[in-house]
């Protein structure tokens, strides 16, 4: 269980205000305008901003002013997940040892990671020589080493087609398949979100709404959602 | 518009090469290298070198911990860091003497303890006034090194749980790989044609730089041609150094705020903080003793300074203005022009705007005033050959500044400004001017204190009309006047500070993103 | 704010020319100290326009290397501010011409017979101490070498100015072929050679040091400006090196009555008297008992050592080598 409870969070004029509460294995959808807040709410259960007020808990426990690394989230930017002088094995063994010194079986784990990925065959390329899907790929394979109970995506497919941003989704899919998980994940895409969430949250303005289910949000969306979502899509 | 880059490059070139020439046929005996010679270019590199090291070495904690706190006086000390660097040699060394000196206030403490006394002059304190000088400046490049790595770097690694040296390791030196061998050259060209640091810190003859050397055969020998030996030594060096820096050329530098706080999550144990604050209040006191003992020592007493001292700062002001601009429109033509012709590493342009720092400011004075002898009387001119060569000798700083944000935005916007169908000059004003107004602001108040500070460029011509601050500072202190000569060099820190701070705050002011 | 006025006026237009009546210009050139205002500058300037009726312009700066930069082809009518360490260098040039005036009337301690070079002032090397702070004075050039006070000096680059090519002339003519030895035990003594007079002296005025080289009427400005008594030049009974500054009319001004009118305006007791506040030293053409009172008080060395501008240019490069090598052993 993840509670963010009666949450507030100040940045300069901008306050973002949430009260949600997320069980295991709810794949949440995260939509709205841009400069709502979608980054800022995520960046803070992520552990990386500080509360203005209220607090989050994870199974009972509070968690808020912990350090990320203890924080039980993995999170994938938009941006700048590689680090682009490490190649393919040390970007993701990061996620085990953050030292690099891996022992075979630690080495055993990045490989199984990467071939979950389809990517062992790229195992000793450089960053520069991935292409798009395959970089989101290292990035998701790293984030499956960590084993963290909340997966967070801050629109880390954005830049992909059609075509790979499915099958992304599918690898999130099969990555979250099997143990217990909760998905934040904000997208853009009505169809991403139609195809992996079974929750949806409306944030706009600092505004958190509660969580939806999927259909719902598309079938009945109230007025300020149908402005954000446009015809084709309700 | 590009053809003003290629005119002013090759302004800089004919002065460069030109007045080397106009030295050398001026001579009237052809002398030969000679085994002493050598050692002098051994030292005088030495000395660069270690200085550089020293003084890269030192930035890097330095400059890590002011960018990783937050702290009340941060912009006020980011903006102090300036002042050592725009303190005139004679005004410097004095202020330094006051607090690392025989009787100074280091050596005064280390007797209360019983401990033996320090003496700097040699090697030691020429390294030190250097590191003294040059220290802040390596902090400030560097600080806009550290502003480049992007903010999801450090979520990523805290995320990962990094500790501090894997952060180090995976993000600190891929940055100071790219950023520190350009600092190390731009420190190490200014210490290689240094003078007056030598002069006065090096203890005696054994520390004779290939600029003393230069000023020695020219002074007294007379031999012109040994000068222009020497002084062909120095560029040589220079451009070799420069091109090594090339080999090393970050990529690209993304735009970064210089008093950005970069949350850090791997550094905030108790004894880092307080090693962090230790590091920022120990380059607070070094740099900041020397400039109080002259604050001090100068009593404050600016209404008993003669009338000449406030004729020749009107002067210096409003000649280091005009400097400034002409400095500020040769580098931006020349930056502009040698991005259009060439993206890749290697760049004749950007070379030649690099080329002043290897000059000896000596050699270049009397190359012009050969040249000039002719056709016409250089003293009637001497306020514009200086405005000149003080602009010249400014370009490196404002390239070195500009040249990588301006790559950058071309890189990220001259399609779309293509695409639009934007001018050349709808560019520079619709995306370089205001996109780059922080740096610009920067480069600018440098250059304006380098102007300002400057001494000795005109030691052939000049006149009581020609007067500047610093030369007055030096002149006070030659006629006895200490005291009032310490305030005189106050009011020209002072001055210099003001428009540092303007030009740099003005650029932070007026940067838009 | 007139003045300011004045300068931002003449910035603008870059030159101070001059409007309205066309006046004669006597041409200057001098050493750097002559553009100040608190320097002798002004003072020739404007006594000398009162009696002219012309326009005296100085041009200020490095005079050797300009010098030699011009050759024969020099702007200037007047050259003033030349030592006797440079002197033959100027000499050479052959740009001078006589400067005819009567040298009867010099009181420097040496008789002088140079025809071309005109005294008008001098002063001896000494070394300058506090006499609150140091108590046993060296009385002799020996006791410094070989005291065992451990005693330490600031001196300047006989390279690079007047005054340090002094001490290295003065040190040649008491040691002679022994100089080197003399730099050797000296250079234990040297703290730090600076590039000129005003970073040396400055030092020592912060208590860098014991003892800077200067001159011996170096102390009369801190006790005339600053009623400062601490300052003491010493005194050593080998002899002070003299140190003399000449001016001298160019041959492009052979027939120019302006600089002839120059040369004997210099000699000339309203000029004179003006020497020792301004450039503080002793003037060149003034009877003893019209000097100032704080003058007659400083003491005199007993013997007066200087060599001649031919035995200067034989010597120079040898003393000046001795200098460096046993320094740079240090």
């Amino acid at each position: 269980m993840l509670d963010i409870r009666e949450l507030s969070v100040k940045q300069g004029s901008f306050t973002l205000s949430a009260d949600l509460s997320f069980k295991f294995g709810d794949r949440i959808a995260i939509v709205g305008p841009s400069g709502g807040g979608k980054s800022t709410l995520l960046l803070t259960i992520a552990g990386f901003l500080e509360l203005s007020s209220g607090s989050i808990w994870f199974n009972s426990k509070r968690i808020d002013g912990t350090a990320p690394v203890h924080m039980p989230c993995s999170m994938l930017f938009q941006d700048n997940n590689l680090f682009p002088h490490l190649n393919v094995v040390e970007n993701v063994g990061l996620g085990i040892k953050p030292s690099l010194r891996l022992n075979p079986s630690e080495r055993e784990l990045v490989f199984s990671a990467l071939k979950k990925m389809d990517l062992e065959n790229k195992a000793l390329s450089k960053i520069s020589e991935l292409s798009g899907g395959q970089i989101s790929r290292v990035a998701l394979a790293r984030s499956l080493l960590r084993k963290k109970p909340v997966l967070i995506l801050d629109e880390p497919f954005e830049a992909l087609g059609p075509a790979q941003r499915l099958e992304m989704i599918n690898y999130v899919a099969e990555f979250l398949k099997g143990y217990n998980s909760i998905l934040l994940m904000v997208t853009h895409n009505p169809l991403d979100a139609k195809k992996i969430a079974n929750k949806i949250v409306f944030i706009q303005e600092g505004v958190v709404s509660d969580p939806k289910d999927t259909k719902a949000f598309f079938k009945e969306p109230d007025l300020e959602i149908k402005k954000y979502l446009g015809k084709n899509y309700y | 518009m590009h053809f003003l880059g290629f005119f002013f490059a090759g302004l800089i070139f004919f002065v460069a090469v030109g007045s080397l020439i106009c030295v050398f046929l001026s001579a009237d005996i052809v002398s030969t290298f000679v085994f002493e010679d050598w050692n002098i270019v051994v030292f005088t590199v030495k000395q660069a070198s270690l200085s550089a090291a020293i003084s890269c070495a030192m930035a890097i904690p330095i400059s890590r911990a002011i960018v990783r706190r937050d702290f009340i006086f941060k912009s006020m000390l980011l903006s102090f860091l300036g002042a050592p660097f725009i303190l005139p040699v004679l005004v410097a060394v004095i202020g330094f003497a006051a607090v690392f000196g025989q009787s100074g206030l280091i050596n005064f403490f280390l007797s209360l303890l019983g401990l033996p006394n320090i003496t700097i002059y040699g090697l030691l304190g020429i390294i030190l006034v250097h590191v003294f000088f040059n220290l802040p400046l390596a902090v400030r490049f560097l600080i806009y090194g550290w502003g480049s790595i992007p903010a999801e770097r450090f979520r990523l690694t805290a995320q990962l749980g990094m500790s501090r040296w894997n952060v180090f390791y995976c993000v600190e030196i891929p940055m100071l790989r790219n950023t520190l061998p350009s600092i190390f050259v731009l420190v190490f060209l200014l210490c290689l044609s240094s003078f007056g640091v030598a002069l006065t810190m090096g203890g005696g003859p054994a520390s004779t730089t290939i600029e003393v050397a230069i000023y020695y055969a020219f002074r007294y020998d007379f031999n012109l041609s040994k000068a222009a030996y020497f002084a062909m030594v120095q560029i040589c060096l220079g451009l070799a150094a420069i091109s090594i820096s090339y080999k090393f050329k970050p990529p690209n530098v993304p735009q970064g705020g210089i008093d950005r706080f970069v949350v850090r999550w791997d550094c905030n144990q108790i004894h880092v903080r307080f090693i962090d604050y230790m590091i920022i209040s120990l380059t607070g006191t070094f740099i900041f003793m020397p400039i109080l003992a002259l604050v001090f020592m100068s009593g404050f007493n600016f209404s008993s300074l003669p009338d000449q001292i406030w004729e020749s700062a009107v002067r210096s002001l409003l000649m280091s203005l005009l400097s400034t601009i002409l400095a500020m429109i040769i580098s931006f033509s020349i930056a502009h022009t040698a991005l259009k012709y060439t993206m890749g590493s290697n760049n004749i342009l950007e070379s030649i705007g690099y080329l002043p720092l290897c000059l000896s400011p000596l050699v270049l004075g009397t190359g012009i005033f050969i040249f000039l002898l002719p056709y016409i009387n250089p003293n009637d001119h001497a306020l514009k050959v200086t405005v000149f060569v003080n602009a010249l000798m400014s370009i490196p700083f404002v390239i070195g500044i500009i040249l990588n944000p301006m790559r950058q935005l071309y890189l990220d916007f001259s399609r779309l400004g293509d695409n639009l169908g934007l001018s050349q000059m709808g560019f520079i004003s619709m995306v370089l001017l205001p996109r780059l107004s922080r740096h610009i602001g920067f480069a600018a108040g440098l250059a304006c204190a380098i102007s300002l500070g400057d001494f000795g460029i005109i030691t052939l011509f000049s006149g009581p009309n020609t007067v500047t601050l610093p030369m007055a500072v030096y002149s006070l202190m030659g006629s006895y006047r200490l005291e009032a000569s310490s305030s005189a060099a106050l009011l020209l820190l002072l001055l210099t500070f003001a428009s540092f701070y303007l030009f740099d705050t003005g650029g932070r002011l007026f940067a838009r993103h | 704010m007139a003045r300011f006025v004045c300068v931002f006026l003449t910035f603008l237009t870059f030159s101070g020319v001059a409007f309205g009546d066309e006046k004669k210009v006597l041409n200057v050139y001098a050493p750097d100290y002559f553009s100040s205002e608190w320097g002798p500058g002004p003072i020739i300037e404007e006594s000398f326009q009162k009696i002219c009726n012309c326009d005296l312009k100085f041009t200020t700066g490095d005079l050797l290397p300009r010098i030699r930069l011009e050759g024969k082809s020099i702007s200037a009518d007047i050259v003033i501010g030349l030592d006797t360490g440079i002197s033959q260098v100027a000499r050479e040039a052959d740009i001078f011409s006589k400067h005819d005036q009567d040298l009867g009337v010099l009181t420097l301690p040496i008789p002088w017979h140079d025809e071309v070079f005109l005294p008008f002032n001098w002063s001896y090397f000494s070394f300058i101490y506090n006499n609150e702070k140091l108590s046993r004075v060296p009385k002799s050039f020996d006791e410094l070498l070989n005291g065992h006070d451990d005693i330490k000096i600031i001196i300047q680059d006989p390279r690079t100015s007047v005054s340090g090519l002094g001490l290295v002339l003065w040190v040649k003519s008491i040691y002679k072929d022994n100089a080197s030895m003399a730099w050797r035990k000296l250079s234990k003594r040297i703290l730090t050679v600076t590039k000129g007079w005003s970073e040396a002296y400055g030092l020592f005025l912060q208590g860098e040091a014991d003892m800077v080289l200067s001159f011996t009427t170096s102390p009369a400005y801190h006790i005339i400006a600053d009623s400062d008594h601490s300052k003491t030049a010493v005194i050593f009974n080998e002899g002070h090196y003299l140190f003399v500054e000449s001016v001298a009319k160019t041959k492009k001004a052979k027939d120019n009555e302006l600089a002839d009118l120059f040369m004997s305006f210099i000699l000339s007791e309203s000029f004179q008297k003006e020497i020792p506040t301004s450039n503080w030293s002793y003037p060149a053409a003034l009877a003893y008992d019209k000097l100032p009172d704080d003058f007659k008080k400083l003491p005199l060395p007993q013997k007066t050592i200087l060599m001649s501008g031919k035995e200067v240019s034989k010597i120079r490069k040898i003393a000046i080598d001795e200098w460096e090598k046993a320094l740079r052993d240090k």
